[in-house]
């Protein structure tokens, strides 16, 4: 290995001890030297103090360890992370450059409103959506209210119709003259001007009924209003563009997964001072703010990784994320030599005894704000599964136990399947003002509109506090939106496969292999290999040139549950 | 309520025009100057029509009071 200061070779003090490691669990580091410290002295000291002089401490200086075989490690100096400068030599911490670590580190830091006043253009897009109230019983009752206004104003209207009429005959019938029948012309002005009297009554009548039923629609039914959102892969895509960095995810891809921003935006109109009518601008950015629970890049990535059970890898400025077993499934197997076990060590192995849970719980964030997620949307919310031995001989030493609490930090979003009672009876309602209105031509035409409420978004008022989650095609969820959603879906789709039945393994450690260098690499974009004949997915790599040293944490699949325990569904 | 509201709004409907029918066939019988003295007042109840159908009550309103303040 060969050491580069701003690439300017140098010679680390600590040089035999540094190797490489590739570190696939959790956060998955992929290629990072085994210290994170380095030690220079003399020319590279030199080169640290001149950096410090003229760009100061807030830059890292780029540090690259180039391998044998023209690899490359891209690092930087951090010049912020407790350095130590001594008389002759200074100790520095190293990060990776474009790597795991340094995404991450940037990500937490950068929130999507930065990126907007950055000018980053997001895809943004409209949901349509309503405010049903749960005061529907007092709507009704206004409702027959107005429809016993209406009913009153006809009789009254009929009743002073048919007195104008009868004395309009009256008025029509001549009288006999001296000259023949003649027709009084007091008699039919007086008339006229009556049957003028009975229009204006009449129309006046209608067209405040009319008036009332609008007014009514629009209270009881505000319009439909817009809500912002943006989709999960957009939304992380960019960040990442924004970062340097490219996302390359067939998990988000293939999704229509979308987040719904609270509606807590500064230079909104209050709701307080302006009629519902008013307020068609929507209340949110469409892109998370920092009222939501995914604020920034790094919070969003981590959601996700929660949700669909995924984890994130960083490789030469690629940010993949994909379902924990992605890598298994679609990499070729890769050959590396078999193990050689020291003479003075025996074979040893464990199992993956911390993966086993005795309750797997996924729940969605309950908003109190909006009721509907604790109404219909409360059924589809979470899902419990519990691991349950097979045989049991004596009950009390049974050792399953653990939690696995997923809980991603997004709520629900309601889709108006149908009409509910009260529009139903409302509809019949507004079909009545739209023929009311009709009597003189023209009209109303309001009950279509009830019909097209179907297929949006509901909430139960204007603000919420959780952001959303939706899975929407064309800015609405449809009608099968529960199957992408629910968390009994997740557990379907990205959970499951954390049962102990399936994710039995047996783990060896701190093995020493010998490794060619082209196996090394090889292994750098594919961390499972085939060892003894079988799949194996290597968890660890260390790699010390210098000493010619290699060992590797590995794990074999291994049946030891199958058979001796079932998962039970609680609720799903 | 909903059956009887529609059967109601069916007989005002039938009504108007019942009334309207009158008021076209009373005018067929004025003689001409008759005629002339009723013609403001079929203007403004064809006035009245049109603003009922636009719903604009204030036009209706207008034409009330034209026929107040001549105390009529």
């Amino acid at each position: 290995m060969r050491h580069f200061l701003n690439e300017i070779e140098i010679t680390p003090r600590n040089r035999e001890e540094i190797g490489v490691i590739s570190d696939f669990t959790d956060n998955p580091e992929v290629l990072k030297i085994n210290v994170d410290t380095i030690i220079l002295p003399r020319e590279a000291y030199g080169i640290v103090k001149d950096h410090i002089t003229t760009l100061g401490l807030f830059e890292g200086i780029p540090y690259r360890v180039q391998m044998a075989n023209g690899i490359s490690l891209n690092y930087y100096v951090d010049l912020t992370s407790a350095p130590i400068f001594r008389s002759y030599e200074c100790e520095l911490k190293i990060l990776r450059r474009q790597s795991a670590d340094k995404f991450f580190e940037d990500a937490n830091g950068t929130s999507f409103e930065l990126m907007l006043k950055k000018g980053v253009v997001f895809p943004r897009f409209q949901v349509p959506y309503l405010v049903i109230k749960d005061n529907q019983a007092e709507l009704a009752i206004s409702l027959a209210l107005g429809l016993y206004t209406m009913t009153q104003a006809l009789i009254s209207a009929i009743k002073d119709l048919a007195t104008t009429i009868s004395q309009g005959v009256q008025a029509g019938t001549p009288s006999v003259g001296a000259t023949g029948p003649v027709i009084g012309l007091g008699d039919i002005i007086s008339y006229v001007l009556n049957i003028l009297a009975q229009v204006i009554y009449i129309a006046a009548l209608l067209v405040a009924v009319t008036n009332l039923g609008l007014q009514m629609f629009n209270l009881i039914f505000p319009k439909i209003r817009y809500l912002g959102a943006c989709k999960v892969k957009d939304l992380i895509e960019k960040g990442c563009q924004y970062l340097g960095f490219t996302l390359d995810s067939t998990l988000l891809s293939s999704t229509n997964f979308t987040i719904v921003p609270v509606p807590l935006v500064r230079g909104r109109k209050g709701i307080f001072k302006f009629v519902s009518d008013d307020l068609v601008a929507p209340f949110n950015k469409g892109v998370p703010s920092s009222s939501d629970s995914v604020s920034t890049l790094g919070s969003l990535i981590t959601a996700v990784e929660t949700t669909f059970n995924a984890r994130t890898k960083v490789v030469d400025g690629v940010v993949q994320i994909e379902r924990r077993d992605f890598w298994q499934d679609v990499t070729s197997m890769n050959v590396v030599p078999a193990m050689v076990i020291q003479a003075d060590r025996q074979d040893e192995f464990s199992y993956n005894a911390e993966d086993v849970w005795k309750r797997y719980y996924i729940h969605y964030t309950l908003d109190s704000m909006d009721l509907n997620t604790m109404d219909e949307l409360y059924d589809i919310h979470d899902a419990e599964f519990s691991t349950e031995p097979v045989n049991i001989v004596n009950a009390d030493l049974v050792t399953i136990k653990g939690l696995q609490d997923v809980s991603p930090p997004f709520s629900l979003g309601q889709r108006k399947d149908e009409l509910n009672w009260l529009e139903k009876q409302a509809k019949k309602l507004f079909e009545l003002i739209d023929e009311v209105s009709g009597v003189f031509g023209g009209g109303t035409n309001l009950a279509p509109k009830i019909d097209a409420r179907v297929g949006v978004m509901v909430i139960s008022q204007n603000f919420f506090s959780v952001t959303k989650l939706l899975y929407t095609v064309a800015g609405k969820q449809p009608a099968n939106f529960k199957t992408f959603v629910s968390a009994k879906s997740l557990w379907d789709k990205y959970h499951y496969i954390n049962q102990i039945q399936l994710n039995s393994w047996k783990i060896k450690s701190s093995v020493r292999l010998r490794i060619m260098e082209e196996d090394f690499v090889t292994l750098l974009n594919n961390n499972y290999a085939e060892i003894d004949g079988v799949n194996c997915e290597i968890l660890q790599l260390e790699w010390i040139d210098e000493k010619s040293l290699a060992t590797i944490t590995y794990r074999i699949p291994d049946n030891y549950a199958s058979g001796k325990v079932t998962t039970l569904t609680i609720n799903a | 309520m909903e059956e009887q509201f529609k059967e109601l709004n069916k007989n005002l409907s039938d009504s108007l025009k019942k009334l309207l029918d009158l008021n076209k066939n009373l005018l067929k019988d004025l003689t001409e100057e008759q005629q002339k003295a009723v013609l403001p007042i079929q203007n403004d109840i064809n006035a009245a029509l049109k603003a009922a159908k636009d719903g604009n009550i204030l036009a209706l309103n207008e034409i009330q009071n034209k026929y107040a303040s001549t105390n009529i």
